[in-house]
Order: structure tokens, then sequence, then C-alpha cells
């Protein structure tokens, strides 16, 4: 998260990126899991640095061509190690042999088959782009955005975001059920996002809710009055350890509007809020007591290659999509 | 923070601005009525301050990336990590 605001919000580094490179973005969970050829390709290539072969982690930053030839390898997020890192691999690149270099000396051909550590979208499916912050309580019975003053922690002010998968069926239920007269979402659909997506996830990856931790979970679909294909979404979660020392209590309100086909929808909006309380084993540093947690929901675009990006819970994906098991 | 059954609903107009990006608002009503459903929604959203990174057109995996780069002829910058940085890290 914290490169995300220092080297990678640095003009000069944007500017190298666009120019000189083709940046990418990946999940190392998955790619040293992966035994497609698109695993293969990047176990090579990690190989060839300082993280070795094995089953360890391999994230950091890496330089290579497409040939998989590793340039270079940073995993330090000093801005003055990052752009040495960055100039010394471009050196390399430009040292190689010419014909090595030129547009279409390389051919990758489509990947033919993918293995169970990929997952690609819902097809027909909708996403839904999980916006969230931590709040605090202001003046005149406002909530305000908090700032790096209000939190000991390093970014764990700024917003963080992941994504909803919802299947072809389950929105397909989710619109009868509008157009009916209204009532409950699928189930799976709100406890997938009571498990897995109200969550305190602005410090990194959060301890996800067991089954057992939801106390309760209700999400309702209704039509708008004399609004033809606009929907209202009511719901309510509330979510806890055995133990209480972490939970999450959670009113949610949102509208959908179909598009013009009036099959799909053209606008998701969704906000659940509520507070939060305690922390998980990687998510250190939360702020004491029970404090606002907002987390709003949009429309995602397949266009947007972010968009794309499965949901951080999706580890074991059919568990993500039959929250009950 | 008890929402209000809902004798009216806020236009899904004024829910135009929130795009991941734009500039969110300071603060919001903290109770979450249609009313208030756009300006909560906005103050979620990543502020521009928090965005310049996406700045950088990120392939979301790298053998995308790797069929750019060998179309076009250049190096690839991979940013690996355990989970996605485009996603919840």
């Amino acid at each position: 998260m914290i490169d995300r605001l220092s080297t990678f919000s640095d003009p000069g580094v944007i500017e190298l990126l666009k120019t000189k490179f083709v940046p990418a973005t990946d999940n190392d969970w998955y790619n040293r899991r992966r035994t497609d050829a698109a695993g293969r390709f990047f176990m090579e290539v990690a190989k060839q640095g300082p993280r070795g072969e094995g089953d360890g982690t391999k994230q950091g930053h890496y330089i290579l061509t497409a040939s998989g030839k590793l340039l270079g390898f940073n995993n330090n997020r000093s801005l003055e190690r990052r752009m040495a890192f960055i100039e010394d691999a471009l050196a390399k690149w430009e040292a190689l042999p010419a014909a090595e270099r030129a547009p279409g000396a390389v051919e990758v051909p489509e990947l033919d088959s993918r293995d169970r550590y990929h997952a690609d979208p819902p097809e027909g499916g909708i996403v839904l782009v999980a916006s969230e912050r931590i709040l605090k309580r202001a003046a005149g019975g406002t909530l305000a955005a908090c700032g790096p003053d209000d939190h000991d922690h390093g970014w764990g002010h700024l917003a963080a975001v992941d994504r909803v998968w919802i299947r072809k069926g389950e929105w397909e239920a989710m619109l009868a059920t509008a157009n009916a007269g209204g009532g409950d979402v699928p189930t799976d659909v709100a406890l997938r996002l009571a498990r897995f997506h109200l969550t305190d996830f602005t410090r990194g990856e959060p301890p996800f809710w067991k089954r057992d931790e939801v106390r309760s979970s209700a999400l309702r679909i209704e039509p708008i009055p004399a609004e033809k294909g606009r929907f209202r979404l009511i719901g309510k979660a509330a979510m806890a350890t055995a133990d209480g020392v972490r939970g999450y209590e959670a009113d949610l309100l949102g509208a959908v509007q179909l598009d013009t086909s009036g099959t799909r929808p053209a606008r998701f909006d969704l906000v659940a809020l509520g507070d939060h309380w305690g922390e998980g084993p990687f998510t250190r540093g939360a702020r004491p007591g029970k404090t606002p947690l907002g987390i709003a929901f949009r429309l995602g675009d397949l266009e947007v290659a972010a968009d794309r990006v499965r949901p951080q819970a999706s580890h074991w994906l059919d568990g993500y999509y039959h929250p009950e098991r | 923070m008890q929402f209000h059954h809902l004798a009216a609903f806020a236009p899904l107009a004024s829910l135009g601005a929130l795009a991941q990006g734009d500039a969110a608002p300071a603060g919001a009503p903290a109770e979450l009525t249609p009313e208030n459903l756009p300006a909560l929604h906005a103050l979620m959203q990543p502020r521009a301050d928090e965005t310049a990174w996406l700045d950088i057109p990120w392939h979301a995996d790298l053998w995308s990336a790797r069929a750019e780069a060998a179309r076009t002829g250049k190096p690839i910058y991979l940013w690996e990590m355990d989970g996605h940085p485009l996603g919840c890290t």
C-alpha cells in the first residue's frame, strides 16, 4: 500500500514507467502456485533473482524482458533505491542486442489453458468495486474521512479497494425478486458480502468472517414506487468473533438503476456504515474501541484492468461463491 | 447510524460523481438515509491525491503485459505482491 503513495506517486517514476516500460501488477499468492504457461514463465523469471526457487514468497519488483530474462529485482521502498534499480535495469535492457529488443522479436501465444489458480470475473455476472475508509465523528453530527493525524498507522487512513463478484444467476434472481415486488437477495450474495466484504481491510488483508461469526445478515431489494427500472437495497449485518474482540455492525442502503435493456444494472451503489472494532494478525494497528467504518460499493467496468482483479477472499473460489460452506 | 425506511429515494443522478479518483468530500452526514447516500458513498471513494499511482497504465496480470512488451519492444516492470497490488493488500 505504501508504494502507491511513495514510489508510484513520484512524477519521475510515473513518467519512466509510462514511456519506457510495460507496467504490470500481479498476485504472487497465485503466480507461485500456477502450473500453466503463465505460472511457469513467472517462476522462470523469479528463480533468476534473490527469491530463487521453492514455495516461498516471490513478491517484489522485477524488471524483465518478454523472453523472460530478469534485468533487475528490488524490494526496497526507498525512492532513491527504486530509481537506481529502474535506471540500472533500463541500462541493461539498452545493452541487449537490438534484435532482441525489437518489436515482434518474441512471440507470446494466447494462454490456451489456465489452472485452478486463475479465475476470470463471472460470465454474465456483475463486478462491484468496494472502497472503504475509517471515519471519524465530526462537528454537527457528521462523519469525516480520517487523516494521518487521526490514526497511529502509516496508511490505515487511506481508502482501500477490493472487488465483489456476483454471478449471473444471482443477479437474475435479484432482478426477478425486485420485479416481483421485492424480497431478500439470494442468501449467497448477502452472506458473501457479510463474510468477505464487510471487513476492515484498510490495513491489508483482514481475517474474513467465519460462517458462525456472522450473527445476522439481511439484504432486501425492492422496487422504488413509480420509478421504473430503479430499486433500493436495504439491509443490516452484524459480525463478531466468539470472544467478541473483533466485530462490525453495519446498516446497508443502496440503489440500483437498470440500463435501457432492463436486464442489466447501469448503476449499483451500496453503502455499509457502522462501527468496527478489533484487528487481525496481519492488520495490526486498529484504532481502540468501536469506531466508524464505511464501505461503498459501485459497479465495476470490465474494460478497466483493475476491475478484473479477483476478490481478495476468493483464494478458494467455490467457498467464496458458496459462503454457507 | 440507523437507516430510515424510504418514503422517497435520492435521485440516482446525484450519484453521478462517484467514480474512483473523483475528489471525495471531507465529510458527510452520519445518518444512512436516501438523502445522505450520495455524500456517504462519495466519502469512501479514493481521493485524487490517493490515486496518482493509477496514472500508470498497469496491466493486472503478467501474461498480458508480456504480450504487449513483445509487441512494442519494451521491458516489463512487474510489481508482484502477496495480494494483488491493484486490490486488497
